[in-house]
């Protein structure tokens, strides 16, 4: 009985140990570069991009005179260190001009998506969740770090 | 009778001509008891004072301390509008202790206690879906300034909406006695069509009628000046649109006092140059940059912009007078002294974008008034501003003609034979990406592959709608070459003007828009991609806008009939991500205007993150590139003040931008001091109760729009 009791004991303290890494794994800072998007994710984003987005911001996301383009160095220079979070943020805030609040968090992160994968990130096989407190572990970075963190 | 319904019965004419009102010009009214000056430490104009010199002789912030500066106060503008801004272009103004700034996505006016920036009061207006669908949106270029120099001070600005709006500084309300209650309706007077033709004049609708404004009115003794915008000039879906107009009001009844038609109507001088009537049914023309004065001589300049549809004139053959011209009136009469058009038939977006310098100088040892225009083409033209003579040669060339069908370019174009240009002006394949090699190679590989030209005015063309050459016109330009609205400075003492120019690509594509959606033949677009309306920001684009605008459900109607399809991804525009042209991206040149030489030019900004930090590029050792963006200058008396347009981080900073002081004589950088975000509106300075101030507006990316006032620490 005692042998059991530790043994579960044992168990319980691995297991423990493994949730504590994995939560703590999880509460380390992911970069974009990491496949922190999917494809079938980004083709809604480029749906919402379709339909709310291009109108200023372009077909191509070239952006225009006074309206900035949506990738690229200058693109990426803006956001370089903000976490994915901060990007939802301002976009379902803000965005689009007139309209702001019609994006939720949910179809804002969506868009993300696309614009990570206009931007030469590549995808992976889980979605962005639609969760800000995800999002802001997950850091825009215009290179890919030499250091990949993954959990 | 007010003005708006005698035009309603078609009887001529817009501006009243009885109504001529002598402006008592000379030194002494506004150099008076009273009146600021940034002499005396205020900064009382947009631009400084009425030459546009973004000039204060102060020198207690110089070379020896510019480092030590630290943030006095910041004004953060969140709260101000609907939502938060992310575009604050404006320069406040300083009088006597209080600075004036326009802010927020409503373009509040605000008043800031110039030592501490507490808020003294805020005046906003919801003007609801005339301003929700205005051309120019957000919280604009700045504001003005008047006093009578005996306590009754005003600030003087143009809404959203395109209303005027005068202001108590004391407290921000309006001035009854000014227009209607402190408001005076400017879409009254503007028009589509002929004056005088009944059915064919046609007073725009006051809500929904394109035209408004972000530069604030030049307000000079008792005048004040009023230009015109309209929406991004690549996609009107109607040439015949509003008609571009220069007003004058008097500033304390609001009445009009003169109109100048940008586009000449039939009988005046420059209508001939709109062959076949073309004048009559075409519009845009607009003054949307700032307007400078010579109040001695009492003349105004105006810089004016492309006529309808930036890249394709088929509809209004000629030169299209006062289109891309700098236009001298008389400021009693509004009555034309001269112009010079500096682009014939514009069709390169080469509006003229910056206010006109009007600088007194010594060329060959003889005085000359002197106005001098900064330009998108990076040539900084100058003319004796009293007769308007070139005062080098500006010699007419053959240039580039178009190929578009029902295109007419200009055979020449006008190039100025002093100054030289500031920035490159031609894209060659030296002038292509050059870090490495390959990069090169790849650059070379796709402007063959893509785009034709590449010389100065390369006309746009139809946009191969497989995908394929040619997808563009190459050439360095608009809007991402040469000067633009942020404009330059200069010293009046030392006759050197200062120079911020942008070293960017530029690629001019047409395409058909689809059947039934809009009378032009041509408008922008990249052939082989969905046609897309390019909205804003403007029409459509602020808060309380429409959800879909008319033109959106149109063109979605027309485009549910006749679908359209990608061919492909889009031709590149960038090689791996980097700019095409070599750097520099973003320059500033010291022009000396009595002898029409350069004496300096230096990359203005760090090298961006995105090349310093690129693998391709690891261990080559890249000189300083500078960054392309706007951005314009305060200038001293021996510094020139002006932040970086991008983000990036250096080493020692954290990711913001510098606001970097430059000496006049050398363009050496003397000192820099760190910004949370990119400069946003040009920076200006004043003293007052013993310090000098800098206030710059920064924004972008994540920070929203802030002004930071930067002192010298206390005891310095």
């Amino acid at each position: 009985m005692t042998m059991r009791f530790g043994y579960i004991a044992a168990i319980s303290f691995v297991a423990t140990i493994i949730s504590s890494t994995i939560l703590y794994a999880e509460a380390s800072m992911r970069s974009i570069w990491d496949g922190v998007y999917t494809n079938a994710q980004a083709d809604h984003g480029k749906v919402l991009y379709s339909n709310y987005c291009a109108k200023c911001h372009g077909g191509t996301l070239d952006g225009a005179d006074e309206i900035p383009g949506l990738k690229g160095s200058n693109f990426m220079a803006d956001w370089e260190t903000e976490s994915v979070a901060d990007l939802v943020t301002r976009i379902h805030s803000t965005m689009p001009m007139d309209n702001p609040g019609a994006l939720s968090i949910s179809s804002a992160t969506d868009l993300v998506a696309y614009l990570l994968q206009q931007n030469q990130m590549a995808a992976g096989n889980t979605d962005l969740p639609a969760d800000l407190g995800i999002l802001s572990q997950i850091r825009i970075d215009a290179e890919k770090p030499s250091t990949t963190l993954t959990r | 009778m007010s003005g708006y319904r005698l035009l309603k019965r078609g009887l001529l004419c817009v501006a009243p001509a009885a109504l001529l009102v002598s402006v008592v010009a000379g030194q002494a009214v506004a150099q008076g008891a009273g009146q600021p000056s940034t002499t005396k430490g205020d900064w009382p104009m947009y631009f400084a004072d009425p030459s546009g010199s973004r000039y204060s002789p102060q020198d207690q912030i110089n070379a020896s301390n510019f480092n030590k500066l630290e943030l006095a106060w910041q004004f953060k503008t969140d709260q101000l509008g609907a939502r938060p801004e992310y575009k604050l272009e404006g320069t406040p103004l300083e009088v006597n202790g209080t600075v004036y700034a326009s802010a927020g996505s409503r373009r509040d006016v605000v008043a800031l206690d110039a030592k501490s920036g507490e808020l003294k009061w805020v005046y906003s207006w919801n003007e609801g879906l005339r301003a929700a669908i205005s051309p120019r949106q957000l919280s604009g270029r700045g504001v003005s300034y008047w006093t009578d120099g005996n306590g009754d001070e005003r600030i003087i600005y143009v809404t959203t909406g395109y209303r005027l709006v005068e202001l108590n500084a004391h407290n921000g309300q309006p001035i009854d006695s000014f227009g209607e209650h402190g408001i005076v309706d400017l879409k009254v007077g503007a028009y589509t069509g002929v004056i005088g033709q009944p059915g064919v004049y046609k007073q725009i609708d006051l809500t929904t009628g394109e035209i408004g404004l972000h530069t604030t009115p030049t307000v000079v003794d008792n005048v004040v000046l009023v230009g015109s915008a309209f929406k991004e000039g690549g996609q009107p879906l109607d040439y015949n649109n509003t008609k571009g107009l220069t007003r004058a009001f008097d500033v304390k009844t609001g009445k009009l006092i003169w109109t100048f038609h940008n586009i000449p109507q039939k009988g005046e001088p420059g209508y001939e140059s709109w062959e076949k009537n073309s004048a009559d049914y075409n519009g845009n023309t607009g003054t949307w940059s700032g307007i400078t004065v010579d109040r001695d001589l009492g003349l105004v300049y105006l810089p004016i912009e492309d006529p309808t549809n930036d890249y394709y004139g088929g509809a209004r053959p000629g030169n299209d007078l006062y289109g891309d011209s700098i236009v001298c009136l008389d400021i009693n009469t509004g009555k034309l002294k001269w112009y010079y058009q500096v682009t014939h038939h514009p069709i390169w977006d080469f509006d003229l974008s910056a206010p006109p310098l009007l600088a007194d100088i010594m060329v060959d040892g003889k005085p000359i008034k002197a106005v001098a225009v900064p330009s998108k083409q990076s040539f900084l033209y100058m003319f004796d501003r009293v007769t308007g003579k070139p005062i080098w040669p500006i010699i007419e060339k053959p240039v580039p003609q178009s190929d578009v069908p029902g295109e007419k370019t200009s055979k020449t174009q006008p190039f100025p034979t002093k100054p030289p240009a500031y920035a490159r002006q031609n894209i060659t394949t030296d002038d292509l990406i050059d870090f490495t090699p390959e990069l090169r190679a790849k650059a070379v590989d796709i402007v063959k592959k893509y785009y034709k030209g590449g010389a100065m005015y390369t006309p746009a063309v139809v946009s191969n709608p497989k995908g394929e050459f040619p997808s563009a016109g190459l050439e360095m330009g608009s809007p991402g070459g040469g000067t633009n609205w942020a404009g330059a400075g200069f010293n009046p003492e030392t006759h050197v003007a200062f120079v911020p120019a942008m070293n960017g690509t530029g690629l001019l594509s047409l395409v058909e828009p689809p059947p039934g959606f809009t009378d032009n033949r041509y408008l922008q677009g990249v052939g082989g991609q969905p046609f897309r309306i390019n909205g804003g920001p403007g029409f459509g684009s602020a808060s309380d806008a429409p959800k879909v605008g008319v033109d959106d459900q149109k063109l979605a109607a027309i485009l549910a009939a006749h679908p359209q399809v990608a061919v492909g991804p889009p031709p590149p525009r960038t090689v791996d991500g980097l700019p095409l042209t070599k750097p520099p991206y973003g320059t500033l040149n010291a022009i000396d205007m009595d002898k029409g030489e350069i004496v300096w030019q230096v990359p203005h900004g760090d090298t961006p993150d995105a090349i310093k930090n690129n693998p391709a590029l690891k261990g080559l050792n890249i000189p300083k590139t500078g960054q392309g963006g706007v951005v314009g200058e305060a200038v001293t008396k021996n510094l020139v003040i002006i932040g970086d347009p991008e983000f990036s981080t250096a080493p020692g900073h954290p990711r913001g931008a510098m606001l970097r002081a430059y000496d006049q004589k050398t363009g050496n950088e003397v000192g820099e001091v760190w910004m949370p975000a990119p400069q946003s509106g040009s920076p200006m300075t004043y003293s007052y109760d013993g310090k000098q101030y800098i206030i710059v507006a920064v924004s972008g990316g994540n920070v929203s729009g802030t002004y930071l006032a930067y002192t010298l620490p206390s005891g310095n």
